[in-house]
């Protein structure tokens, strides 16, 4: 009797065991049948309306939780700003999107899923924790040891798991879709293979035959969050295509245009590789968002220039574009230059890592710049040369208008603003890690909502839209 | 970016590859560089039904031009 119950105990144990190495990280789902009306989308102008007078976009960097607490302060802020002429309403009520990378997109999804809720919680249930320690310790639990010995579960899923546990509520993009998709949340990812950038929107997995709307949030926050050696990458299968779907137009034409405008070909091409090679791509492995782009600033500029992007079918309605960039870039002391010998591995390895994402990141907000001012520019050199026609040749001849007419504020909030020398400089060597100390993130949320506050882009926008 | 004017005898939306760009015909179109397909919005009472482009070399006061016909 004895022997039996031993036996039996031997036999559960070794099932329990072989049930939890048999661990999977969770698939997504396949989509069957394309609808473009269906899924968590950018809403369609129809339902948008005159609220696209007044276009409010917000980026925000990665950094860790010193990138999730200064975007915060940015939120709260927003928050705390009536709407001039209308008290009832804040200035982030008007934010339509929010496109985030790795520590941003805690901030971003948390606002997208729960909204001001983010103001009573967000900072104990996020801000103030110790995360890093938390899966440390999760490491050293038997049962992680056990399921982490599955080739199809790795630490990144550990972490996923955690935060949709702890922090995200298990609420999935059929909760963001729930919201109104307003403000719109786009978390950005980096795809392993093609190093472009991989956006948790429906329009992206209908590229690989995908249902975004029961994916855990949490899971592509991980994704965006996923920094090379720490954590692994997060797996994705390329189903078949769903029912009804086809490339999209700009995609197909965007892939004869090499020689053409390059980048237009590049951004075709690494969306429509998915589409059009699948037996080449089963899986695809995403890692931190800020490999591609760690301001988020990219996405927002692909919705602004290309055809099928929400922004670009705007411009002729929008008056006034709203661009606030939250950018935790930090300045690490440079001793290197002070000794004859070589830098050490750790050195040379942390400076390849970000050498390249720092300049990448500078090129990317000059490019952002130059291309709101050249449409600013086009507008009033036809407007200036009308008038100058008008005024010399009486001829009564009308140059064809711009059919576009806004003006733009782009708001790049940093810490090289921060006028205290002491708190700048504290602010700029505070490290890339989930785990602050809790005076550190107060005053990186001060600093976030001190910024805004005190920016003469922010103070000019709430002045013309007071004399609307 | 490039420039694109659609000409047209009427006030119309323009649809560049099967977007509707909300731009409208008779006005400067600023837009990205390369292939594009463009036609307009509904009723479908012009001519061509639609216009394959490339669109380079362009400036906001040297658009490219394309024409459509009411039918």
């Amino acid at each position: 009797m004895k022997k039996n119950r031993i036996i039996s105990t031997i036999i559960l144990a070794i099932a329990v065991i072989v049930s939890i190495s048999c661990a999977h990280y969770p698939k997504n789902e396949s989509l069957p049948r394309y609808d473009a009306a269906k899924g968590y989308r950018y809403p369609s102008p129809e339902e948008t309306g005159s609220r696209d007078h007044l276009f409010v976009a917000l980026a925000f960097s990665g950094g860790g939780t010193r990138a999730a607490a200064f975007s915060y302060g940015v939120l709260k802020e927003l928050y705390l700003t009536p709407l001039p002429g209308d008290t009832d309403r804040t200035m982030l009520e008007e934010v339509d999107v929010i496109s985030s990378v790795s520590g941003g997109s805690f901030t971003a999804a948390y606002y997208g899923l729960f909204k001001e809720r983010v103001f009573e919680d967000f900072e104990s249930r996020f801000l103030y924790r110790d995360i890093q320690g938390e899966l440390g310790k999760l490491l050293f639990s038997p049962e992680n040891w056990i399921k982490l010995s599955s080739p199809y579960f790795n630490r990144v899923d550990m972490a996923a798991e955690h935060y949709n546990e702890t922090l995200f509520d298990k609420q999935t993009f059929q909760h963001l879709e729930n919201q109104g998709c307003r403000p719109y949340i786009a978390i950005n990812a980096t795809n392993m293979t093609t190093g472009a950038q991989f956006t948790f929107t429906q329009n992206q997995f209908d590229l690989i035959g995908s249902d975004l709307s029961r994916f855990p949030v949490a899971r592509a926050v991980a994704a965006s969050s996923a920094f090379p050696f720490l954590l692994s990458p997060v797996s994705l299968v390329n189903h078949p295509d769903p029912a009804g779907y086809e490339l999209p137009i700009d995609i197909k034409n965007g892939l004869k245009d090499f020689g053409i405008n390059d980048r237009r070909y590049f951004w075709a091409k690494n969306r429509a590789e998915y589409q059009i090679n699948k037996s080449e791509h089963p899986y695809l492995h995403l890692m931190d968002g800020g490999l591609s782009d760690n301001l988020g600033i990219r996405y927002i500029l692909d919705q602004y220039s290309r055809a099928s992007g929400y922004i670009f079918q705007r411009k002729s309605k929008i008056r006034k574009l709203v661009i606030i960039l939250v950018n935790a870039k930090t300045e690490k002391s440079q001793n290197l230059d002070r000794s004859e010998t070589s830098p050490r591995i750790g050195d040379v390895a942390h400076k390849t890592a970000t050498v390249s994402m720092d300049n990448y990141s500078f090129e990317t907000v000059q490019v952002a710049r130059d291309q709101l001012k050249a449409s600013i520019t086009a507008r009033k050199n036809i407007d200036a040369c009308q008038e100058l026609i008008d005024t010399h040749c009486n001829n009564g001849y009308e140059i064809p208008p711009m059919g576009h007419s806004f003006d733009v504020y782009f708001i790049d909030i940093n810490f090289l603003k921060v006028k205290d020398p002491l708190l700048r400089k504290r602010l700029l060597s505070l490290p890339t890690s989930f785990s602050l100390k809790r005076d550190e993130v107060n005053d990186l949320i001060e600093t976030g909502m001190k910024l805004l506050r005190e920016s003469q882009k922010f103070k000019e926008l709430l002045k013309d839209l007071m004399a609307r | 970016m490039e420039y694109l004017l659609v000409k047209f005898s009427e006030q119309r939306s323009v649809v560049i590859d099967n977007y509707d760009s909300e731009y409208k015909t008779n006005q400067i179109i600023e837009m990205d560089g390369g292939h594009h397909n463009i036609s307009l919005t509904d009723p479908q009472d012009y001519t061509p039904k639609e216009h394959i482009i490339i669109l380079q070399n362009t400036g906001w006061l040297n658009p490219m031009e394309v024409y459509f016909e009411k039918e």
